[in-house]
């Protein structure tokens, strides 16, 4: 059985290990009972800036979207909290709540720029979004108390009865326990898959099915809710809110917390905080060097450590495991039986969606397109069909359209005038990430995988537009989306077997030959459930063996999957041993199209690739 | 009433400054493709040098702002060398993060060193207005107007026709064509960071003798990162335009609005660029590469 929850070696190390979570919560129980009063506030203070640091994370470190606003959300959170049970006696545990549901709708507002911009214009805008709220309750003075702050009770919040700071730390720990585990089933579902797949790359997300849009906001909305929440149990915490403390050094003081302890790292986002709400403790008699030395760690971890602690101790833990192997003899071995691969087989073929292709049918049918960039006229009315089982390439010469015909195709241009039908639907009337559903998946020239990721979670991001499982869906875990979670991943281990790569499984993409990362990505395009695939120069960079293997297995998609491929290639001979039909663009306009047989006897091909007179002298 | 061309004038005046910050800022992002968040600090540097040429070493006015100039493109080296180098192949994220502790660096070193006493360059030119047509501009003012312009004909007849400003438009248009043409790509970014940085202490020195100097004058950096973006980013007289159009609408705020709503103008800018026309107003839309 495989274990859902695992992201990440380290992580499936510490989850594999109940003791541990058993003994440090018993620790995290106890501690109040025997630190001083002081130290209960510290911890207090800990959990605080971990629910923060998790926010962070997922926003920064799993989608990859920069924000200066986090110190914006804490605030408001903390004002609204204060304010509503102060002034207007709403209850705490309403407004705790209700003020993070809120909030992360304003974040949701506040991402809005992250669909149209990019990092440098991003961390302006969130930071032009925390100036703003600093303004705000600075000078909204009736409301917020000015300058000189507000003052908030536990009291005055309804909660006197946690007026003990033992028995508040209690509920901070509590929910900071909620907020780490609501981490990790987003992280462990389709909605963390989608962030980490925009934040590793976010053209092969889109093309996999991924709504940027949507997932972009969501994570802007999702780290928004953090925030908040951690903003209202500050307003709890403390007796006087203080609006400096929500301005952009404090924003940038909860950025070190997940830089120091691991960006795209539950882990880091717990031991961030940990050292670094101690750490100004400790040099409590260095006050006045308190920023100096702050930016030096910054510094110094971004240049030496950039993976942060969490990352240096996973280093440690999987340079250890791998020695234990070595030692074992362990090392996985890469063939793969025949029996389990027929398996694997079997189990790729049941999972189709898609209405079957009739015989015949014609499955993409393009007329007449045309495209042109300025005074440039990559396609002058190109068409082309593909009919359902058949493998189509397209070839030409260097600069005769070709990628730019599949990059109409995928919706990546759009064309100036022409037709683009799959299975009858006009393709103008689709997104690029909503290709997938329809059954239509490509692959790139220059592989584009999910770095970071797994092997196994890259197989998964392809199969996002099939997966029911929302953010809501993740955060309640509910039976029915654990078993579909479960064959979902069932489905990408015997993709993986299918292209000879499930011995990696949980290996980073990155890590992969290039070879095998072309297989990869012809696995996570299968995950897609397509019924074309479009191949972006499928055979470059790779070896004869390799190219063998890859005709083999092209091959057994279209005859056992019943998948049509159309392939844009250079390699001739791969071309003409694996096509069924060949269409010949030059110049943007097909000028020859049949078997492999016709087109290599065909004048005109010969001509556009030769020359005129090397054409006639062969002639 | 001559309120509005008032206004005007002395936002120009604010603008120019703000101009000088944003080339600063697109002169690096050209080259490097990088934000360097301790810009601003290169303005404090540069009025705090100005404070300690001119009021400690009573070097003239003019001549201290030469002096201030080599100074702040030292600062500009030291945050390329440590900031930028070592992180070259770094996310351009973790990068910004760097120049920003550089500043943050930069920024408690002038204040453990001369603490947070405020200080400011007096006396140097007449703040008695003089009068144009009927508005009135103190020669303060008049001073930022004039050297900015100087300065930026200077640097554009620098880009046109030295050899080292062409290796800088060389590099910024392709590092590697340039590096192939024997240019040392990493010289040039050096020498880059050090006059990107040299702008910005000019801009504070200038700056200084109308608001005083403390170690927050760095916060200049938000409406001179707002101008570059206005003014699409990687065009000298597009950051000219942007920061005079900043620094006007600023006024135009304090006066009509309110003094709270000066503050955030520049985000409100910014927020209205970003969503009707976020390659700025003289950038290039950018087409998506596959």
């Amino acid at each position: 059985m495989t274990d859902l929850t695992v992201t990440t070696p380290m992580q499936k190390k510490m989850l594999g290990r109940p003791a541990i979570y058993g003994l440090l919560l018993l620790v995290l129980i106890a501690l109040p009972f025997v630190a001083s009063s002081y130290a209960v506030h510290i911890l207090s203070t800990m959990g605080i800036a971990v629910i923060l640091a998790l926010g962070l994370n997922l926003l920064m470190g799993y989608a990859g979207q920069v924000s200066l606003a986090n110190a914006a959300f804490f605030g408001i959170g903390a004002y609204a909290v204060a304010i509503l049970g102060n002034r207007y006696g709403v209850p705490f545990w309403l407004a705790v709540p209700g003020v993070g549901v809120l909030t992360a709708g304003l974040g949701f507002v506040v991402g809005l720029p992250a669909l149209r911009v990019s990092s440098h214009y991003l961390a302006l805008a969130t930071l032009a979004f925390v100036w703003t709220v600093q303004v705000v309750l600075v000078d909204w003075v009736s409301m917020t108390g000015g300058s000189p702050g507000f003052s908030t009770s536990r009291s005055g919040l309804g909660i006197a009865y946690l007026q003990d700071d033992k028995r508040y730390y209690f509920v901070i720990l509590a929910v900071t326990i909620a907020m780490v585990v609501l981490a990790l089933r987003i992280i462990d579902s389709k909605v963390g898959r989608a962030f980490m797949a925009i934040r590793d790359n976010e053209n092969a997300a889109e093309v996999m099915g991924v709504n940027l849009a949507k997932y972009k906001t969501m994570a802007f909305a999702v780290n928004a809710f953090y925030c908040a929440i951690a903003g209202g149990l500050q307003a709890g915490l403390v007796r006087f809110l203080d609006p400096y403390e929500f301005g952009l050094w404090p924003s940038i003081w909860h950025l070190l917390y997940i830089v120091v302890g691991g960006l795209g790292s539950v882990m880091g986002s717990v031991l961030g905080p940990l050292v670094l709400v101690a750490l100004p403790e400790l040099l409590r008699p260095f006050a006045e060097y308190r920023e100096l030395i702050f930016a030096f760690v910054l510094l110094l971890t971004l240049i030496y450590m950039p993976e942060g602690i969490a990352g240096k101790l996973q280093e440690f833990w999987s340079r250890k495991r791998l020695s234990r192997q070595a030692a074992a003899g362990q090392f996985p071995a890469m063939e793969k039986s025949a029996a389990l691969r027929n398996q694997a087989r079997a189990a790729t073929r049941l999972q189709s969606r898609h209405a079957p292709t009739a015989k015949n049918e014609t499955v993409l049918e393009v007329e007449g397109l045309h495209l042109s960039f300025g005074g440039l006229k990559a396609l002058q009315g190109a068409s082309l069909s593909v009919k359902a089982g058949q493998i189509r390439a397209l070839i030409g010469p260097n600069g005769a359209g070709k990628t730019s015909f599949l990059n109409s195709l995928s919706r990546v241009y759009v064309p100036d005038a022409g037709a683009m039908r799959f299975r009858g639907k006009p393709l103008l009337d689709f997104k690029s990430h909503d290709l997938v559903a329809l059954g239509l998946v490509r692959t790139f020239q220059n592989i584009r995988l999910f770095g970071k990721m797994s092997l196994v979670e890259n197989v998964m991001v392809g199969m996002h537009a099939h997966l029911p499982q929302g953010l809501l869906g993740a955060a309640l875990r509910l039976p029915g989306t654990v078993a579909l979670a479960r064959a979902a991943r069932e489905k990408a281990l015997a993709l993986l077997a299918y292209v000879g790569l499930d011995q990696l499984a949980d290996a980073k993409a990155a890590s992969l030959a290039f070879g095998q990362q072309r297989r990869l990505e012809l696995a996570r395009a299968l995950a897609a459930d397509p019924v074309l695939l479009l191949l972006d120069e499928p055979a470059s960079g790779l070896s004869k063996h390799e190219i063998e293997e890859l005709l083999g297995i092209l091959r057994t998609i279209r005859d056992q999957l019943g998948v049509s491929i159309l392939l844009i290639e250079h390699n001739m001979s791969f071309v003409m041993g694996l096509a069924d039909r060949i269409s010949v663009l030059d110049h943007g306009v097909m000028i020859a199209e049949g078997t492999p047989q016709e087109i290599q006897g065909d004048s005109k091909v010969i001509e556009a690739y030769l020359g005129k007179e090397r054409a006639l002298a062969k002639a | 009433m001559e309120l509005i061309p008032q206004l005007i004038v002395s936002g120009v005046a604010a603008g120019a400054l703000y101009a000088l910050v944003a080339i600063g800022l697109v002169l690096i992002y050209k080259a490097t493709e990088i934000v360097n968040f301790a810009q601003g600090e290169s303005v404090t540097v540069g009025a705090y040098m100005g404070w300690l040429f001119v009021t400690e070493f009573h070097m003239p006015y003019f001549p201290a702002i030469a002096a201030v100039m080599v100074a702040s493109a030292l600062v500009g080296m030291v945050v390329e060398r440590v900031a930028y180098r070592p992180l070259i192949k770094s996310p351009p994220f973790t990068v910004i993060l760097a120049t920003l502790a550089v500043g943050l660096i930069i920024k408690n070193a002038i204040r453990l060193v001369w603490q947070d006493t405020p200080r400011t360059i007096s006396g140097v030119l007449s703040s008695t207005p003089i009068e144009f047509g009927g508005v009135l501009i103190t020669p303060e003012r008049l001073a930022i107007i004039v050297t900015v312009a100087v300065v930026v004909t200077a640097l554009m007849l620098f880009f046109r026709f030295t050899k080292l400003g062409k290796a800088m438009r060389a590099t910024a248009q392709s590092q590697e064509a340039a590096s192939l043409m024997g240019i040392s790509v990493s010289g040039i970014f050096s020498k880059t960071w050090a006059l990107g940085s040299a702008l910005g202490g000019i801009a504070g020195v200038l700056i200084a003798p109308l608001i005083g100097i403390n170690t927050e004058l760095g916060g200049v950096l938000i409406p001179g990162f707002v101008a570059a973006i206005v003014g699409g980013f990687t065009s000298i007289p597009g950051a000219i335009v942007g920061g005079i159009m900043v620094g006007v609408f600023e006024n135009f705020a304090g006066v009509f609005v309110s003094s709270s709503f000066k503050r955030v103008v520049s985000f409100v800018i910014l927020i209205a660029v970003l969503m009707i026309r976020p390659s700025g107003l003289f950038g290039k839309p950018v087409r998506k590469q596959v």
